[in-house]
């Protein structure tokens, strides 16, 4: 099982595990402490307890000692040893200034006669004694004088199982306590943690929940009524949601004025196509009306009315594939291209205005892309560019497959574009682009086809809008 | 009430002047010495002991202890004490100024053996085999705790010092017992009626101990008195309290926990073994 990052965990968990550390961390100091505080007493009281027993046993000996009288010193040892006490003589041993063992109460072990064993030459002194690791004995020689005169050596080996037990208890209740304290703070830290952290929670659900839909304000029941930081973080929070409502309700009204503007000055063009054709057909039939038995003028007015009728239908077809609402998007076609050149005509007739045109896309690599959106934004760029372009002014189009995209440049001969306007574009911010302009619609439809879209400037001066729009985008959508 | 006679006083003042009575006559206290024999550390015992003596003989009696049995032999020669319980040997010692009063019955005879003792299980059944040991004696004036031992040794011509790598006295046959039962001392030379009454009262010390060789039969330990100098009266009650201390309450008690049958009247030639022994180490002894 994959154990997730410390970083990954929430705070909730964090937080007690931090405390559960630290507590253990302190825990383990202050034991290291208290065990060597203790260690010190042990040893304290070891030394204390072994000089009194082995002084009060020097006075009972020595004069036996010193008479190197076996028994009497044998007596002595034998009724010292007792098992009451918390540190215990295992056996105590009087070694003779020869080096011989006089009494042993442990003659097995220490033969009278023999020699004295080099553990015993190794035996601390009383002020060296020590307690270390586990062992259960430790060892301690004392001289034996008799009036300033050296007459032996009494040698003990002290039983400190109890002061070791005694450690291994304290370090047992200290380790139980600590992790009872531990265990008790985190779920306490656990606890605290989590009651502070519940205000962040709603909050992050709310934002969790903005990110799919319009974010909601939090009721003020939920808020606390505190004068805390989340007070005021629930109230920036619903200050924020307010005045996001507010955007958007702003730009869906700008965006309803735009299309108003965009309409009105599609119908301007429409009607001024539709209008140049409507002269020759009136002149038409007023030719038939006055002319019409002559031979052949029939025939050429009704092929005048014929032709302007189907320009007529021309328009309004374009004008329906360009804006009806439900249509079955099949894909962007050179139908559609075409369709954007008849729409713009009228305006850059009307303006005296020379139009470029370059288009050589196969149907088969633009039908990835939706007609409907690239329509919009080619027209509303095309629309553009010869407002800008003005009297007698110069607009081109062109398109070419630059790898996976189609790259569409529109161009116009105009002073250019302002630079917060051009930044608004380039960054895909439509908050700071003023509405009329169409360009509004051109950035939100760019991001919906996933293009990208730049404006530069030609060395002439004039302006150019760089779109790019990736091929395959509707299955990649779709998928 | 009739009158003294002017002849009679100038016979008791004469006898008064020319034959003064003992020091120890005048004394209100019977002292009985006891040496390190038996179990003299048992005070119970010891209770018993004086209670019985002082109801017999109506006089107060102390029991004096010393820790060894010169103590309490050269208190007896010199007239500190009015009788001891004494071993064999230093009554031989000093047999020209001690008396016998009374020896100790112990199954059915006034005898007893000195035993040679090693720890259990050694693989040893005369002296010869104990050389080199370790050896605890009991008192340089004890039969069986040293005189028996040295003798043997002597007859072949080697001393304890010689025999044994080192020996030493504990000053009582039950701290001889209680050093071989220890392993302080390999050995031990002990009173033969001190190891077998340790092995009733006493077993778990006696169990670690094993008897290597015993002695002849020998004078038991006796209750013995200054030739002079003494209280005749007194020292006829006292010796009768011996010889009647199985039918006293208390004395029967005593005679029980020393589990001995009784006192009786003995002959010296009773020690005659002991003296034979001591004669056998020549001016050494």
């Amino acid at each position: 099982m994959k154990i997730p990052a410390f970083s990954s965990l929430p705070l909730t968990v964090r937080a007690p595990l931090i405390v559960a550390v630290l507590m253990v961390l302190v825990g383990a100091i202050a034991s290291e402490r208290v065990l060597a505080s203790l260690t010190a007493t042990q040893e304290r009281q070891l030394r204390d307890l072994a000089a009194l027993y082995l002084d009060g046993l020097s006075v009972a000996i020595v004069p036996a000692a010193t008479r190197n009288d076996v028994w009497e010193t044998f007596d002595a040892l034998d009724r010292a040893q007792r098992h009451d006490r918390s540190v215990r003589a295992i056996v105590t041993t009087v070694i003779s200034e020869d080096g011989s063992i006089l009494a042993s109460s442990d003659p097995t072990r220490f033969p009278t006669g023999s020699v004295a064993k080099a553990s015993i030459g190794e035996a601390a002194s009383i002020d060296a004694l020590t307690i270390s690791g586990d062992r259960r004995t430790v060892s301690v020689a004392v001289p034996l004088l008799n009036q300033g005169q050296r007459v032996g050596r009494l040698y003990a080996e002290l039983d400190v199982s109890v002061l070791l037990e005694e450690r291994r208890s304290a370090l047992l209740l200290l380790i139980l306590g600590n992790a009872a304290a531990t265990l008790v703070l985190a779920l306490a830290g656990y606890l605290v943690v989590r009651r502070m952290l519940r205000p962040v929670k709603i909050l992050a659900e709310r934002m969790g929940a903005a990110e799919t839909a319009m974010p909601e304000l939090i009721p003020e029941k939920e808020v606390p009524n505190d004068a805390n930081e989340y007070a005021l973080l629930f109230r920036k929070y619903n200050s924020l949601v307010k005045a996001e409502k507010e955007r958007k309700e702003a730009a869906e009204r700008l965006a309803a004025q735009e299309r108003l503007v965009s309409l009105g000055r599609l119908a301007s063009s429409v009607a001024h196509e539709i209008n140049n054709p409507l002269g020759g057909m009136l002149n038409a039939v007023d030719t038939m009306k006055h002319h019409g038995d002559r031979p052949g003028v029939t025939e050429q007015s009704i092929g005048l009315l014929e032709r302007g009728l189907l320009g007529i239908k021309d328009v309004v077809r374009a004008m329906l594939d360009t804006n009806r609402p439900g249509r079955v998007d099949t894909g962007l076609s050179n139908s559609d291209i075409d369709d954007l050149r008849l729409l713009i005509s009228p305006e850059v007739r009307r303006l005296n205005q020379t139009l470029t045109w370059a288009f050589d896309v196969g149907d088969t690599a633009m039908a990835s892309i939706d007609s409907v959106p690239a329509r919009q934004v080619l027209l509303n760029l095309l629309l553009n560019a010869s407002r800008a372009a003005g009297q007698s002014g110069t607009v081109k189009f062109n398109a070419e497959v630059k790898q996976d995209a189609i790259a569409f440049c529109v161009c116009d001969s105009g002073s250019g574009l302002p630079a917060d306007l051009r930044e608004g574009i380039e960054l895909g911010d439509v908050s700071g682009i003023r509405p009329g302009v169409g360009l509004r619609t051109v950035v939100e439809k760019v991001d919906q086809l996933a293009g990208e879209i730049d404006v530069c400037e030609i060395s002439s001066g004039h302006t150019a809008i760089h779109v790019r729009l990736p091929l395959h985008q509707r299955s990649s959508k779709a998928a | 009430m009739k009158p003294i006679g002017r002849r009679r006083v100038l016979i008791g003042a004469a006898a008064a002047l020319f034959f003064p009575a003992p020091a120890i006559a005048r004394r209100r206290t019977f002292l009985f010495g006891l040496t390190p024999v038996f179990l003299t550390n048992d005070r119970k015992l010891l209770a018993l002991i004086r209670s019985h003596i002082a109801e017999a003989i109506n006089v107060p009696v102390e029991l004096v202890q010393r820790r060894t049995y010169q103590d309490i032999t050269t208190m007896l020669l010199a007239g500190e004490l009015d009788a001891a319980w004494i071993c064999g040997y230093p009554y031989i010692r000093h047999r020209a100024e001690l008396e016998l009063i009374a020896v100790p019955v112990w199954h059915g005879r006034q005898l007893y053996q000195a035993y040679l003792i090693a720890h259990e299980g050694r693989d040893a059944g005369q002296l010869d085999q104990l050389a080199g040991d370790v050896h605890a004696f009991s008192d340089p004036d004890s039969n069986s705790g040293y005189l028996v031992t040295r003798s043997e040794l002597a007859r072949n011509r080697q001393s304890p010092d010689q025999f044994f790598s080192r020996a030493f006295f504990t000053y009582g046959h039950r701290n001889v017992v209680r050093a071989v039962s220890r392993g302080l001392a390999q050995s031990g030379s002990v009173d033969g009626y001190v190891w077998e009454a340790l092995s009733t009262l006493e077993p778990s010390l006696t169990a670690k101990t094993s008897i290597v060789w015993k002695s002849e039969w020998l004078g038991f330990p006796p209750v013995a008195r200054r030739r002079f100098g003494f209280d005749a009266g007194l020292q006829r009650d006292f010796a009768a309290a011996l010889t009647t201390m199985q039918k006293g309450q208390d004395g029967k008690a005593a005679l029980d926990l020393l589990q001995l049958e009784g006192f009786a009247q003995a002959d010296p030639t009773l020690f005659d073994g002991i003296a034979a022994r001591v004669s056998s180490l020549g001016n050494d002894g």
